[in-house]
């Protein structure tokens, strides 16, 4: 069978590259983008079966990534992790619940049950 | 660098000049259009008035344009007596006249067949007019002589307004010059072949006869003004050029920390949630690597793959208690603890930290023989790490670190200086600001840190100087130890207390004068000598 792809957009590289091996030990292929601009590039040329985003990006407002890459990717495939805990700004920013929605620190765990339930379903 | 420097003054330069241009061109334009129909109007209004005061017979159709055929005779030789022939094969020319000549046209002639019409000399101006209608075009001039070499004049074309688009290409046609004896007249020397000096087919391409529309006179200016303007651009180039070398030259920016105010140290949500950033990332990489470590089976995982996170772990770890350390020292306002400080060993441990985490980052290290300076060693430490991290962080490798120490008055003067990207003029204004980062991460605190150890806490002075794409340098300048007992060890400050009142100082000055029997007194020293 074919592995399933997943895109992890993160400006910090020690959070990418833990991530992203984490997501290979189980099998998935994954590729990694280090800016807004990186992810939408990627995104127009590869399909993607989930995609891992943080909101702080230092080029382009994660939010405006999504926006940009929702003809290739559909908003239920996406999951936006966050340091921000204020709720005022995620309420803000957030404002349709589209997205799984998960603060920093994630609990790896909980991040691979739903990259899970993203892939194949409940 | 030099590259970049120059790139970046001479593209704002280049697209002012191109607005300019085209700005200008638009506006010259405009203008020659305007010149070139007023004078359209005006030989229109001239020649209608002369077709219909000359020519009543053509009074309809009434709608009449013109296009000028220009004509330029250059090197002629000695003429007596000359003219010139005029034929087209276009029908619809139904005037032709010498509106402007060099020579005074002496006699002109319309010689076509089946066709009817006028043709004259104004005695006054020395110009020709011929009107007719029903035949191709043809006319004679015969002009003054002289010993000029050259005749330059205009001949008008005038034709139908319907039939005017046809008369923007070249008629067809032939010009014929023609040269005689001054005894003979013009029409005898047609006759005798031999006078013939030239032939001109009117579509041949070597001779200069143009035939233009008037309107369209104004690119001729508009050339004109490109060619200024190219050789204007090419100027301003250099200039800009030149300019940008000379800015390359130019002493770089600097910014004190002088504000003497230091930010109300309450946190705003704003900066709460950077900071939870700040710690978060590390956190999350932390957590991540020790999920991966301890979910595979110890066969299977590489010693490699153990070792990539383990490093991970150390260093979010060492990330997490630096922003830590700054977040403390940025709250905190108990006195700093003063000792004497000897100012190269801390630099040569920071700099030996720093270089062991990328060889290609070389630390230059010039060390003076400087004094102690007064100081809190571990925070002094901490201002030092703050500044050569961001220099670490600036340097893309290979780069060089520079760090050098010297006496200055009363100061021992260090600087950080690095060879990596600079920093621009509008965030140089923004580095002592806490919370407000210029670089891609961090939270912002280092310099504020920095500033508030070496201002605030230790009376030193703290600037920067940064050149865009250059290197930045951070100089701090430390206060010497002085003599000043305080300031110095436990053993200056016992002295210290011997001479004063015990009663402001220590547990022990009070304990002596406790030990003296009037407690009233104000020196214990005198009151108890005086007792005694």
């Amino acid at each position: 069978m074919e592995k399933k792809k997943i895109l992890i957009v993160d400006d910090d590289f020690s959070v990418r590259e833990t991530l992203c091996d984490i997501l290979r030990a189980e099998g998935y292929e994954v590729t990694e983008a280090s800016s807004g601009a990186d992810a939408i590039d990627k995104t127009a040329s590869a399909d993607f079966d989930c995609v891992i985003i943080d909101l702080r990006l230092p080029d382009i407002d994660g939010i405006k990534v999504i926006e940009r890459m929702s003809d290739k990717i559909s908003k239920n495939k996406i999951i936006v992790i966050t340091g921000y805990a204020s709720p005022e700004l995620l309420s803000k920013t957030l404002t349709e619940a589209e997205y799984f929605l998960l603060l920093k620190p994630v609990e790896p765990e909980q991040l691979l049950a739903i990259v899970k339930k993203i892939i194949y379903g409940d | 660098m030099r590259k970049r420097i120059f790139l970046n003054s001479v593209i704002p330069v280049f697209a002012v000049l191109c607005a300019t241009f085209y700005a200008l061109d638009s506006l010259v334009k405009n203008f020659e259009k305007r010149e070139a129909d007023a004078r359209l109007n005006e030989s229109y209004t001239a020649i209608k008035q002369r077709f219909d005061e000359n020519f009543a017979i053509m009074t309809s159709p009434l709608r009449e344009t013109f296009c000028a055929l220009l004509m330029r005779f250059y090197s002629l030789g000695q003429l007596n007596n000359f003219f010139v022939e005029f034929t087209s094969l276009y029908p619809q020319i139904q005037r032709i006249a010498l509106i402007k000549s060099s020579r005074r046209v002496l006699e002109v002639s319309k010689l076509t067949a089946k066709s009817f019409g006028k043709a004259w000399v104004n005695q006054d101006t020395g110009l020709s007019n011929i009107f007719w209608q029903g035949a191709h075009p043809y006319a004679e001039f015969r002009m003054e002589a002289g010993a000029g070499f050259e005749v330059a004049g205009t001949i008008e074309l005038t034709t139908l307004f319907e039939d005017a688009a046809g008369l923007t290409a070249t008629p067809f046609g032939v010009v014929k010059f023609y040269s005689s004896p001054k005894d003979k007249i013009f029409s005898d020397a047609k006759k005798n072949k031999d006078a013939v000096v030239k032939v001109f087919p009117l579509l041949g391409g070597k001779w200069s006869v143009e035939i233009r529309e008037d309107r369209k006179q104004f690119y001729k200016a508009q050339s004109r003004f490109r060619r200024k303007f190219a050789v204007f651009t090419v100027f301003a180039l250099f200039f800009t050029y030149a300019l940008s070398f000379v800015f390359s030259l130019r002493p770089t920016q600097t910014v004190r920390f002088t504000s003497g105010k230091y930010p109300n140290e309450e946190l705003s949500e704003d900066d709460i949630s950077l900071i939870g950033h700040e710690l978060r990332n590390p956190i999350a990489a932390v957590k991540n690597a020790c999920y991966f470590i301890s979910s595979h089976p110890r066969s299977k995982l590489s010693g490699a793959n153990i070792d990539k996170h383990l490093g991970i772990i150390r260093n979010e770890i060492s990330l997490i208690s630096a922003t830590i350390e700054n977040l403390l020292t940025f709250l905190r306002s108990r006195p700093p603890v003063l000792s004497a400080c000897r100012i190269n060993p801390i630099l040569s441990e920071l700099a030996a930290h720093f270089a062991n985490k990328n060889s290609l980052v070389e630390f230059v290290t010039d060390f003076g023989d400087v004094p102690l300076v007064a100081a809190d060693a571990v925070e002094l430490k901490q201002a030092f790490f703050n500044i050569m991290e961001n220099a670490f962080d600036a340097v893309t490798p290979p780069g060089e670190i520079k760090i050098t120490t010297s006496r200055e008055n009363e100061y021992v003067r260090i600087s950080v200086k690095d060879s990596g990207c600079g920093i621009s003029s509008v965030n140089l204004g923004k580095v002592f600001k806490p919370f407000v980062s210029v670089k891609n991460s961090g939270a912002g605190l280092g310099l504020a840190v920095v500033a508030k150890i070496i201002e605030k806490r230790l009376s030193g002075k703290v600037l920067i100087k940064s050149e865009l794409g250059a290197g930045s340098e951070v100089v701090a300048l430390l206060p010497v130890k002085r003599e000043n007992p305080l300031l110095i060890s436990p053993l200056g400050r016992g002295r210290r207390q011997g001479r004063e009142n015990p009663l402001l100082i220590s547990p022990l000055g009070r304990g002596r004068r406790q030990g003296r029997e009037n407690p009233l007194l104000i020196s214990p020293l005198g009151r108890g000598r005086r007792g005694e």
